[in-house]
Formats: C-alpha cells, sequence, structure tokens
C-alpha cells in the first residue's frame, strides 16, 4: 500500500526528531549519572578524613554510623563501613560487618576522576585537601557495588565505604520523576511539530496543484503565479509555465490549422462540387453524365471528412459550441430506426423506444452522433444477426443501448474502437467504407453534451453501446 | 424570383449564378459586405444569399444591420469557418437558414424555393401525383399514399424539379441531411419503397413509374409529356 507524501513526511521528521531525542536523553542521563557519582566520592573522601584526622573511640561508632548514614543519604546503616586507624598503627574502629565485605587485598586504588573540577570544591580548602589525599576503589559484593574511600592523613587513616544501591536509586528515581513528564511531553510536541512541518512543505504543492487543475484546454493561458513563492517552487512553476507555453502554441497553431485548413479546403470543394454539377447538367452523353455522378458522390464523401475532421479539431480546442433547444428524441430514434429497417432486410431489427424522450440538446449535433452510432450497428451488424435499439428515461437521464451482431471483436480490438481513423480488421474496412470517424466524433459530441458513450460489457460476436444523455 | 449573392469568392458566385439562372432564377451579385449591404437596404429581393466570410464587412454583421433597419428580407447564411459557431450567431441575428460549405446549387435552390414558398401554395403536382406539404399528404390519381416522412421529403425533391437528374449524394445530403453516412444504400432503398407503394395502388409498373432510375447517375421525376 502506497502512503500519502504527507504521511510519509511526517512519519520521517517525527523518526528523526525522537532518535535525536533519544540520543540527547542517553547521554544526558550517563552525564548526570557521572556527576551525581562524583559529588558522592567527594563526600566519601570528606568523611574518611574526618576519621583519619579525629581520634574516634570505638564507643562512638553508632554515632558515627548514623551521623554518616544520613549525610550520604543510605536508606540504612547497614549499606555503611567504617574503619580508622591511628598513626601508631592501632585500629581506633571498625564496622561489624568489614571483614565479610571488604577484601584483605587485590583493591585496585585510583584517585578521584575529577576532583580539580569539583565545584564545590572551590573555595573549601579541607575538601581539597580530602580530595588530594584521597583513594577510591569499587568492591562488588552480592547486591550492590560498594564504592570505599581511603585518605592518609598525619600518618593517621580513615576509610569509608557505601553501598551505591542507595544513591543509584535515589537518582534514578529523580531523573525517572522528571521523565515521565518530560517523554510524553516531547513526543507530543515532536508529532505536532512534524506535522506542522509537512503541511507547511504541503502548502505550496496544494497550491499548485489547485492553480493546476484550472488548467484545461479551454483555459490553456492560465498561467502559476510565482512572486511569492520559495526559490525551489519558483523553478518548479517556472518550468510548468514554460510547459504550457509551449502546449499553448502547439494547441493554438493546431486548431487554427484546422480552421484555417478547413476553410481553404471548403471553398476548392464547393467550386469543385458547383462546377460537375453545372457539368453534369450540360453533359449531353449518358457516360459522361454517370462519370461525373461518381465524381460528385466522391466529392461529398470528401466533404463529409472534412466536416467531421472539422467538428473534432473544435471539440479539441474545446470550442465546440452547442445551441441548446427542446428536442424530442423518441421521434429522432423512430425516423433512424425507420431508416435502420430500410437497409437491413437481412437483420432482424428490434426496437423499443420509450414515449416522448426530450431534452435540451444541440439538434445538429445530436443528430449527427445518433446518425453516427447507427451507421456504425449497420455497417458492422452481420447479415443473418440483429440490431436492438433501447431507448428509456432513468431519473435525470436518458438511456439508449444499440446491440448489433458483429464478427468476433478481441478485447484489445475493443479497446481500440474509439480511436480516430480505427476501423477494426483491414479485411472488413474495405467494404464497410466508412471514414473511421464516426465513433471518435459521437465520443467528443457525447462529452460535450455531458453525456456519456461507453462500449457495455457483451459477448466477442457482440456489440453493445450505451449512450447516457442528461436531460437538461 | 430575384435573388441577391453576397459571395467575394469569384468562381463560387459565378457557378451559383448560372446554377440559379438556369432554374429561373434571377440572381444579382455583389462581392463584399458594404456593397451588399447597400444592395440589401435598396433593392426588393425575394431572398439574400450572404457568405459570411466577407472581406471590408462580414455577413454576420449585414445581417445584423439589415434586421435592425427591419428589413425583414429572408436570408441564407453561406459558413465554411467554424461552421457551428456561425451557425448559431447567424440564426440569433435572425438568419432563416443556412447552408454549409461545400454545397449543391440544387441544395441551395431547393432552400430559396422553400422560403419563398413559405407564404406561397404548398401543393405540388406533376401528372397525376400531387403532394400537399402542408398536411403532408400525397395523392396518386386521387388515392392517398401512405408514405414516411423521408419518403415524403424525397418524392416532394424530386417533384419540384421535375425532369431533372439528382444523384445519390444529392438526395440524401437533401433529405437524411449531410451527416448522414454517405456509404448506405438507403437512397435506392427508398425510392424502391415509394414506387412499390405506387404500383400497389395504380397497378403502373417498374418501368413506366413516375420516379425514373437514371442508369449510374441517380434518379430523376417524369415531366408531364
Amino acid at each position: 500500500m502506497s502512503m500519502s507524501f504527507r504521511v510519509r513526511l511526517f512519519l520521517t521528521a517525527a523518526a528523526l526528531v525522537a532518535l535525536v531525542l533519544a540520543v540527547v536523553m542517553a547521554t544526558g542521563w550517563s552525564r548526570v549519572m557521572e556527576f551525581e557519582m562524583s559529588r558522592f566520592d567527594a563526600r566519601l573522601c570528606s568523611e574518611a578524613r574526618r576519621l583519619a584526622l579525629e581520634n574516634f573511640t570505638p564507643d562512638e561508632l553508632p554515632r558515627l554510623q548514623t551521623d554518616l548514614q544520613g549525610k550520604l543519604r543510605l536508606e540504612s546503616a547497614a549499606q555503611l563501613l567504617l574503619q580508622s586507624v591511628s598513626s601508631t598503627g592501632q585500629r581506633r574502629l571498625q564496622s561489624e560487618r568489614w571483614s565479610a565485605i571488604v577484601p584483605s587485598e587485590g583493591l585496585r586504588w585510583s584517585k578521584p576522576a575529577e576532583a580539580a573540577n569539583q565545584p564545590h570544591a572551590t573555595g573549601q580548602p579541607d575538601r581539597q585537601a580530602s580530595l588530594r589525599e584521597c583513594a577510591l576503589t569499587s568492591m562488588p559484593s552480592h547486591d550492590d557495588t560498594w564504592r570505599m574511600a581511603r585518605v592518609d592523613a598525619n600518618g593517621a587513616s580513615g576509610w569509608v565505604a557505601a553501598n551505591l544501591m542507595a544513591p543509584r536509586n535515589e537518582i534514578r528515581a529523580a531523573l525517572m520523576g522528571a521523565l515521565a513528564i518530560e517523554i510524553p511531553i516531547s513526543l507530543v510536541l515532536t508529532a505536532l511539530g512534524a506535522w506542522m512541518l509537512a503541511a507547511l512543505t504541503m502548502k505550496p504543492l496544494d497550491r499548485l496543484r489547485e492553480a493546476m487543475k484550472s488548467v484545461t484546454p479551454t483555459a490553456l493561458d492560465r498561467r502559476l503565479e510565482a512572486k511569492d513563492e520559495d526559490h525551489e517552487f519558483k523553478e518548479l512553476i517556472d518550468a510548468y509555465n514554460r510547459m504550457l507555453d509551449r502546449l499553448e502554441r502547439s494547441f493554438l497553431q493546431a486548431s487554427r490549422f484546422s480552421a484555417d485548413a478547413a476553410h481553404e479546403l471548403k471553398t476548392p470543394l464547393t467550386i469543385l462540387r458547383g462546377r460537375l454539377e453545372q457539368a453534369r447538367k450540360r453533359a449531353d452523353s449518358e457516360a459522361m453524365q454517370d462519370e461525373l455522378s461518381e465524381l460528385l458522390d466522391e466529392v461529398g464523401r470528401l466533404s463529409t471528412i472534412t466536416r467531421k475532421l472539422l467538428l473534432l479539431s473544435q471539440a479539441d480546442a474545446g470550442k465546440l459550441e452547442l445551441h441548446l433547444e427542446p428536442i424530442d428524441l423518441s421521434a429522432m430514434l423512430e425516423e433512424l430506426i425507420a431508416d435502420a429497417h430500410m437497409l437491413v432486410k437481412d437483420r432482424k431489427l428490434t426496437h423499443s423506444i420509450a414515449n416522448a424522450l426530450t431534452l435540451r440538446a444541440d439538434g445538429v449535433l445530436l443528430r449527427q452522433l445518433l446518425n453516427n452510432l447507427f451507421g456504425n450497428c449497420v455497417r458492422y451488424s452481420t447479415v443473418g444477426g440483429f440490431i436492438d435499439i433501447q431507448a428509456r428515461r432513468k431519473a435525470h437521464e436518458i438511456e439508449v443501448v444499440l446491440s448489433n451482431s458483429s464478427r468476433p471483436i478481441e478485447p484489445a480490438e475493443r479497446a481500440r474502437l474509439f480511436e480516430r481513423f480505427y476501423r477494426g480488421d483491414p479485411a472488413h474496412s474495405r467494404s464497410a467504407e466508412g471514414s473511421g470517424l464516426g465513433l471518435s466524433l459521437a465520443l467528443e459530441i457525447a462529452k460535450a453534451h455531458h453525456a456519456s458513450l461507453k462500449l457495455l460489457p457483451s459477448p466477442s460476436d457482440q456489440i453493445r453501446l450505451q449512450l447516457v444523455l442528461p436531460i437538461q | 424570383m430575384n435573388i441577391l449573392l453576397v459571395e467575394d469568392e469569384r468562381k463560387i458566385a459565378d457557378f451559383v449564378c448560372e446554377g440559379l439562372a438556369s432554374r429561373g432564377i434571377r440572381v444579382e451579385h455583389v462581392d463584399n459586405g458594404h456593397a451588399g449591404f447597400d444592395r440589401a437596404s435598396q433593392g426588393v429581393f425575394d431572398v439574400i444569399v450572404l457568405d459570411i466570410m466577407l472581406p471590408g464587412r462580414d455577413g454576420l454583421s449585414v445581417l445584423a444591420d439589415l434586421r435592425k433597419s427591419d428589413n425583414p428580407t429572408p436570408v441564407i447564411l453561406l459558413t465554411a469557418r467554424n461552421e457551428l459557431g456561425d451557425r448559431i450567431l447567424g440564426l440569433n441575428l435572425g438568419a432563416d437558414d443556412y447552408l454549409a460549405k461545400p454545397f449543391y446549387v440544387e441544395e441551395l435552390a431547393a432552400r430559396i424555393q422553400a422560403l419563398v414558398r413559405r407564404n406561397q401554395q404548398s401543393v405540388l403536382q406533376v401528372g397525376n401525383i400531387r403532394l400537399d406539404r402542408v398536411r403532408r399528404e400525397a395523392l396518386c390519381r386521387g388515392q392517398a399514399i401512405e408514405l414516411t416522412t423521408r419518403e415524403f421529403n424525397l418524392l416532394a425533391y424530386l417533384m419540384r424539379s421535375a425532369g431533372e437528374v439528382f444523384t445519390r449524394s444529392q438526395i440524401l445530403e437533401h433529405v437524411w441531411g449531410y451527416d448522414f453516412d454517405p456509404s448506405t444504400n438507403v437512397v435506392d432503398v427508398c425510392v424502391k419503397r415509394i414506387r412499390a407503394k405506387m404500383e400497389d395502388l395504380t397497378g403502373v409498373d417498374k418501368d413506366k413509374s413516375p420516379i425514373e432510375a437514371v442508369r449510374g447517375s441517380g434518379y430523376r421525376f417524369r415531366a408531364v409529356p
């Protein structure tokens, strides 16, 4: 299934913005985590220094633990480990679970990563000192990673270790809280923005399309306005206008040519016909009269073709003017059926024409149309076959259906029946002697009347033509 | 009968004058629109035959001014270029008939006579055949013949110029109109039917039928001997 350009544009823009948003959020998240962790490291260092410098006694351990739990914002005292050793090497205090969690060796110590960059460090000498003298390490354990700081100062040492679960959870909760609001809002904004972007992109195209629609064969002189458009569209409009120029020029040339040609042809045809008529009247031998009569008939045929070509060229230029008048279609059809009766003695002719089918139409053109359709029926129906004419009123329309038997006609050939100068099988066209313009002219006349003329589906050895005429 | 022909193409004017004159119609010819309007305003004509494409002043403007000056003379327009538009405009301006080029002089003569006859006698009689154009009745030796519209028109066309030969194309164009498929033999069939109807009624056999086939050429209505 093909998506509309607008939808595709919208989806692409939305996906792109969403992707950028995701990248920004992911990098932002890791930066925040990093920053918060280094601040946590600095606090650990500062507490470790305090343990190294002050002479605590084991009795003070519970108080210290409570104090540090608060400062480091831990969930319980069990998430905290302390140890202090004096300058003489004597252990001042040690948490109960120390030896269970801290391995006796294999710890790899590092200096605080961004000690110098800590904004809080400026103006606080003891904190800076604590960072300088501090060493940090991470220890994996069964519940989460522990982070431990060690400060050696004045020969004494202090260790503080904290389980990272609590601070991590805290940051995560804070971030999630913020994102829970931000993500939907930014997604909605993204969608909105992408939709507006798509609409903005489509706007000149919509305008262009509407303007293009107004250009028809009858209004080929219309041009699109390019003045206030962006230069990309200006180029498109210019290219389109240039194409219209060429089209209009050739169209005008073609229709002027056919009008001129018709006039240029008609004058000599009139003279030819008049002279032949006079000559035939004056001819004294019968043979001469026959000869001239045949010539007159040929001139008549030539005149008919010229007339049809002129009508077709007028239809092409959208200049087929209609002189609408009330028409009694029933009477017109009855007359043509009477003609058909005279012409097809060897075929079964049936008809059913509703009474008083009247409409407003151009009488001359409508007669031409019906003549062409009837001519077709008579010419292409097979000896021993049938012709059937039906006409009836259908709501605000009149439907005329002409059916006749024919030699078998392939679907490919059916599709070409309305083409100009198409006369079906070349083997049959000689005997039929049509100009091959009848159906295409009938179609143009129907179009000018806002009527439809089409082939109805039928067995391959039949032709069914349906003409639907609006009454008004 | 007196006709004014306004036509710039000399060759066309020549054979129209000659053709109409041979049917006893007097023709005065001018070759431009200004002269056409002047003559039409001054003289008394039965019909004016007016070409649309004229040098100086076109036929439609001549027609419009004639009607504006309350000149009621019937006008037949001759059209060549953009036939449909001219026809509509012409009929709206008050033309009585129009004829598309190329036309038969016979057809022009028929149209002229039809316009002149409008207020004159409506009965046509040749020999023992009598046609009443108003009541559309045909009588043969006093007995009515049932004719279709086409058959009646064909008979009337031949009878009006009895003795003259008409080709199938001429008959087709007059009776069926110039847009009828010229490849059909509808004229022959129609003539055959008229003859058959007369024969049934009168017992006159084919060789003595009033409608005579002229071998190869067409048909003529036998003039009364």
